[in-house]
């Protein structure tokens, strides 16, 4: 059974992202922490996409820039898939901050990626047409 | 996102995040926690009432953290749940900011 949802590219609309997660969590009685995980994952994601894959200046769609969210079943696993238009990124070829030795040498921001090579089972990446997708697979 | 903020001693607060730090979470207390973290030095995060921790809540607490290890000052996170704690960890942020789990340690952490 296929469930999707598609928001606007706007911190604002992750209200509405989170409520989506928790519904499909009850109803296919995810365990607490897998909902975490993918509340967490889908929040990271969601971060880059409206922080930067729009940025000003480029050739990209015209506003309203969508993000599509679409979640599966597959056997023993959740599939949750993220497209967007905007500029091509594969978060898979980026590299995770440096593990810092001390606080004033430690990066303020670059683990979205890292939480979510650790959170989810596994991550894909394509580009086709202009459109990024990220399906992100879970176990229940 | 809430931020309370209770005084224990003449130096030490106690700052009480509660809800999701997330992106919006962040935003909502990233004034408030920026100015507690750049006028005191003796500060306990109490984060257990934070259901929910994301890279954007990291970096409000790490900047924070910034702030008050330049002045001189000490920090230290309180009583994360067992998830948002994997999340500090994941990032190393654990190893950087003093982790406890019960009040009395904390208060030992930032004092003299």
């Amino acid at each position: 059974m296929d469930d999707g949802l598609i928001i606007r590219a706007e911190i604002g609309e992750l209200a509405r992202v989170s409520e989506w997660t928790k519904a499909f969590g009850q109803r296919f009685a995810l365990r607490e922490s897998t909902l975490f995980a993918i509340q967490l994952c889908v929040e990271e994601a969601l971060s880059n996409i409206v922080r930067y894959a729009f940025a000003p200046g480029k050739t990209l769609p015209r506003p309203p820039r969508e993000v599509r969210l679409s979640v599966q079943e597959i056997g023993d696993a959740i599939d949750l898939m993220i497209e967007d238009e905007g500029m091509a990124f594969d978060p898979l070829k980026a590299e995770p901050p440096a593990r810092p030795t001390t606080i004033e040498d430690a990066a303020t921001g670059g683990w979205g990626i890292h939480l979510m090579r650790h959170f989810a089972r596994t991550l894909a990446y394509e580009r086709r047409n202009g459109v990024n997708r990220l399906t992100l697979r879970f176990d229940r | 996102m809430e931020l309370t903020v209770e005084t224990l001693s003449n130096e030490i607060v106690q700052v009480r995040l509660a809800g999701k730090l997330d992106i919006s979470g962040a935003e909502q207390i990233d004034l408030h926690f920026s100015a507690i973290c750049g006028s005191r030095r003796r500060i306990i995060i109490d984060l257990s009432a934070v259901s929910f921790l994301a890279s954007m809540g990291m970096r409000t607490i790490l900047i924070g953290a910034k702030a008050v290890k330049a002045n001189g000052g000490k920090i230290v996170l309180l009583k994360p749940t067992p998830q948002v704690e994997e999340v500090l960890s994941i990032a190393n942020i654990s190893t950087l900011i003093p982790l406890v789990h019960d009040v009395e340690t904390a208060i030992g952490e930032v004092s003299d």
